[in-house]
């Protein structure tokens, strides 16, 4: 098990290090940030001046060098637009993003879990098959629309929750709920598939030859197994949450990572374009690493490979 | 109707009438129509067919685990009198895992990958005996793995499925299935997906369990072998019909129903050789197109389609005084027919050896290694598995080298190693003198072709037959349509079948398209990997005898690998039997068949069961698994399950060297041709 942790976590130093050139040398891509800086009568000489004060004069080595070396020990320099550092500002939006995020992934996952497990135990063929419809028919809603759709009844008809913003709970609930819905939808359908695919299995005949009753086979031998691709989507997913809800927290004006990644790029911000990449990537890297450690935890055959 | 043993006590299981039907779109199948049959405590019944015979199905409908879609329509099933589909589903499952207990096939997932071992037996024992404190359920479960042979058992328990070899899985299976001392097992070819000598262990250990809990069986099964050794009474069937039930000796000794008389005459067999085979035409019938009258007809060499046989469906009708019941409307023309060289076709010439000699001197293989790096689990570093650890050996042109051994032995890799598929670590191996195991040999290739064993998985399902043959044309720039058809032609497809694709086609159909497309090329040698292991026994002896065709034909030179060796011993002219990566002992089959000197050969022929009960013996049954090949014992490999080890074994490894005279190789320090006594081996073991 010790050989298994570390090696996924000296996996997962080298993916972190992949994603910071990435995005280093596609940001250069994307335009020279001093033109967009300056005013449109700024002289050569105040082009050059600024050049040298950013560090941009040196060869694109020697930048990429400095840059490593100063996000090994956390600075990613000042944003160009606002005078605090970029990681400072990155920072700062992550609680929003995550009380958004991590609500809606939680809830979406329990509600699956709870509607995934009764439908399952329910014989009835009609219940399951019009979950299933309700579930296609939301996965097929654009979340944006929907978000609109939920601020227009129950903000603009009922009254009843604020559309804009942070604040307390009831500014939480309708851009949570936009997300959580998508989630439950997403993974009630595979819940629903990788229990169908269990119920195949040979060991589930075993159980039942056993003598062991319908709702135990289901919840002892089925459900762990049917966990396990669960659990790697919902890993996954929970990393796109976390790096981007961006539409959600445009339509509901969402103070988070993901709109102020949005905002940076547009403003060729490129130190906090790479310090919300950073922050997120690392966000990615972290769950994918526990994801694993869980399904060895759930899986012996993982563990041994 | 069944014919009655002449006894008075009232049977344990009494089935009559049995109709079993799968809901269709098209309206319900007859899946099971009409069984009919006992068993009586502490009997051993057995049930004998080919896939979709429907043998599975009756014993999934008295166990109340029918799949989805299908349902019993008619009939009584009685356990102890009591009628099982009368019961609510509570009270039926009450009796599963408890009275009645099943074994499934295939120990590898039939257990439950993510909980204890232990813990899936004590949830059977629980289940019957709520009322039992959990150190009494442990204290049973362990006394149980005990019972089945698992070595340590308290440490055992605690593992998971994955930590087990497909034997003791079995074991574990078994100790689930008697754990609650049921009055009835139900074994669902319990062996089948194991190696001979675990399943001699597994059959020794369920004998054992009979005989503690007093359980009768009912064993399903395609083994005809495994039938004649264990059960007391057998019933044949057929496209969902019992065909022959009898006393087991009077269903070998007078076969009677024309499906048994081919089936028997289809079998290789390991104490006889040189007749061909007789080959029951045709396949057996989907579930949508079995046919009217007898389900049998249309393959049946006694029936010629008479006006009865198509249609009227023969009922099972007692033969004479005795318990032997057979449906067929003809049943007193089968004595005559079963003796006749119809049945027995008479063995074909020998292939024009001096000819095909002319051509080169064969394939030849010297001190062959090839070692795979296998990383270490919870530890750094890799290990080296030798899984060829130094061959040598020689096929002369149109010869065939039968290649036994178990499974990990390293033969299917020898294999691929010689097809060029992996590269040899070290040795050398040339084809008529010329090296070709560098990589620049990629141009020898089309001399050597391969046909692997699972027709399902080795076709690729999207293309046409067409383009499966062509492929290797089309690669090789000689592509001609008419290759193809004439191809087919060869393995006996009719060519209009080109534009199908794989699915539509059955298993053995789908290995006579897999050899057409080996063959396409004109090759020298085929290397034929389990080619027959997946096969029915009846479709087994057509596809052996087209392989014997063809290479008398064609002159080919076959490197045959299979775990089944009566088949090898049909197949071959020379034998190399494997262990642990090494040829432990080759030579003429008869030499290696009749006077086997190697420990190992004669444990593998003794573990073979015998279609003929007259026959049944005492067995050597090697104890243990195979060894950890990456970590293999000192000295000789063999030694840690040979019942002649002695301290020079762990020493010294022995070379394979003609030590009896004659040129048969075994690699043993103390070499006995001939079988043993088993009792004489017995008392070596002790002392």
């Amino acid at each position: 098990m010790l050989k298994f942790v570390i090696r996924r976590v000296g996996q997962s130093v080298l993916t972190v290090f992949g994603v910071l050139t990435a995005a280093f040398f596609l940001v250069r891509l994307a335009g020279d940030p001093v033109v967009l800086l300056l005013p449109v009568e700024a002289t050569e000489a105040d082009i050059a001046l600024m050049r040298e004060a950013l560090g941009l004069d040196e060869p694109l080595i020697v930048q990429y060098l400095t840059y490593l070396r100063n996000a090994a020990i956390g600075d990613l320099g000042m944003s160009l637009r606002q005078q605090s550092p970029a990681l400072g500002l990155v920072l700062e939006r992550v609680p929003a993003t995550l009380e958004l995020a991590l609500t809606a992934f939680v809830l979406g996952i329990v509600m699956a879990f709870g509607i995934g497990i009764t439908m399952r135990l329910s014989t009835s063929r009609r219940l399951r098959a019009a979950i299933l419809w309700v579930a296609f028919i939301r996965q097929a809603v654009p979340v944006f629309w929907f978000g609109l759709l939920m601020i227009l009844l129950f903000a603009v008809h009922l009254r009843w929750l604020p559309s804009l913003g942070r604040g307390g709970i009831e500014h939480l609930i309708l851009p949570a709920l936009t997300l959580a819905t998508y989630e439950l939808a997403l993974y009630l359908r595979l819940f629903n598939a990788s229990l169908g695919e269990e119920q195949k299995q040979d060991y589930v005949r075993t159980a039942y030859a056993k003598g062991q009753t319908r709702a135990r086979v289901i919840l002892r031998h089925m459900l762990p197994n049917a966990l396990l691709p669960l659990i790697t989507i919902a890993g996954l997913n929970l990393g796109v949450l976390l790096g981007g809800t961006v539409v959600t927290e445009t339509v509901f004006s969402w103070p988070g990572v993901g709109r102020l990644i949005v905002q940076s790029v547009s403003q060729r911000d490129y130190p906090v374009v790479l310090a919300g990449v950073l922050v997120i990537s690392l966000i990615f890297v972290v769950i994918n690493l526990v994801v694993d450690l869980l399904y060895a935890v759930i899986d012996p055959r993982v563990r041994l490979a | 109707m069944t014919a009655h043993a002449a006894d008075p006590a009232p049977p344990l299981l009494e089935v009559r009438d049995l109709v079993v039907e799968l809901a269709t779109p098209r309206g319900p199948l007859r899946v099971v129509d009409g069984v009919s049959f006992t068993v009586a405590r502490r009997e051993v019944f057995g049930v004998v067919g080919e896939s979709g015979s429907g043998k599975s199905i009756t014993m999934l409908a008295v166990m109340g685990l029918l799949p989805p879609g299908m349902r019993i329509a008619a009939g009584t099933i009685r356990l102890d009198g009591q009628s099982l589909p009368d019961l609510d589903a509570e009270r039926l499952r009450r009796l599963r895992g408890g009275r009645m207990a099943m074994i499934f096939q295939d120990p590898m997932t039939s257990l439950n990958p993510v909980l204890r071992i232990g813990t899936q037996i004590a949830e059977a024992v629980r289940l019957h005996h709520p009322d039992w404190p959990a150190a009494r359920v442990h204290a049973r479960v362990i006394e149980v793995l005990g019972l089945v042979g698992i070595p340590d058992p308290a440490r055992r328990y605690r593992q998971y499925p994955n930590e087990f070899s497909g034997g003791m899985r079995q074991r574990a299976m078994i100790a689930m299935a008697i754990a609650n001392e049921p009055d009835l097992l139900v074994a669902d070819e319990p062996t089948t997906a194991l190696d001979v000598t675990i399943q001699a262990q597994v059959m020794a250990v369920l004998a054992e369990a009979r005989a503690r809990t007093g359980a009768a069986m009912v064993l399903i099964t395609h083994d005809l072998g495994l039938v004649a050794e264990v059960a007391d009474r057998v019933a044949v069937m057929y496209g969902g019909r019992f065909m022959e039930s009898a006393a087991v000796e009077d269903l070998f000794r007078v076969p009677s129903h024309p499906y048994s008389v081919g089936l028997m005459a289809s079998l290789p067999r390991l104490d006889r050789q040189g007749e061909a085979l007789y080959s029951i035409p045709g396949q057996p019938p989907g579930l949508a197109d079995r046919p009217a009258g007898c389900a049998f007809h249309p393959r049946c060499g006694l029936s010629a389609d008479r006006a009865d046989c198509v249609a009227r469906v023969p009922e099972l009708r007692r033969l004479g005084a005795g318990a032997h019941a057979v449906a067929c409307h003809f049943a007193a023309e089968t004595p005559a027919w079963r003796d006749s060289p119809m049945v027995h076709p008479p063995a074909p010439p020998p292939a024009a050896a001096p000819a095909a000699a002319a051509r080169g001197s064969g394939l030849a293989v010297r001190d062959l290694c090839k070692e795979f790096r296998v990383s270490r689990p919870r530890r750094w570093g890799s290990d080296r598995l030798h899984a060829v650890a130094g061959l040598s050996f020689t096929i002369a042109r149109g010869e065939t080298l039968g290649l036994v051994g178990e499974s990990g032995c390293g033969k299917s890799t020898l294999g691929r190693v010689i097809l060029g598929l992996h590269q040899a670590t070290r040795g050398e191996i040339t084809l008529d003198g010329e090296d070709i195991s560098r990589r620049r040999a990629r141009r020898h290739r089309r001399r050597m072709q391969v046909v692997f064993q699972d027709p399902y998985a080795s076709l690729d399902p999207r293309m046409s037959v067409f383009e499966i043959i062509a492929e290797p044309l089309r690669i090789n720039g000689v592509f001609r349509a008419e290759r193809v058809a004439e191809m087919l032609a060869h393995v006996g497809l009719s060519p209009d079948m080109a534009e199908r694709r794989p699915a539509e086609f059955s298993g053995g159909q789908r290995q006579r398209i897999a050899i057409a497309r080996a063959l396409a090329l004109d090759p020298e040698i085929l290397i034929l990997d389990e080619a027959v292991s997946a096969l029915d026994v009846s479709i087994q002896a057509q596809i052996i005898n087209l392989l014997k065709g063809l290479q008398r034909r064609f002159g080919l030179t076959f490197l045959f690998i299979a775990h089944d060796l009566s088949v090898v011993r049909h197949i071959s002219d020379r034998v190399a039997v494997m262990y642990l990566g090494r040829i432990v002992e080759m030579g003429s089959r008869e030499q290696v068949f009749d006077r086997p000197a190697h420990p190992y050969t004669q444990s593998l022929l003794s573990a073979v069961p015998v279609a003929d009960p007259a026959a049944r013996r005492a067995r050597i049954i090697l104890e243990g698994d195979l060894p950890n090949p990456l970590h293999p014992p000192s000295g000789c490999a063999f030694r840690t399950r040979c019942f002649k080890a002695r301290p020079l074994c762990a020493e010294a490894p022995p070379a394979l060297e003609d030590r009896t005279g004659g040129g048969q190789l075994t690699a043993c320090h103390f070499p006995e041709p001939g079988m043993p006594a088993v009792a004489a081996m017995a008392a070596t073991r002790q002392g």
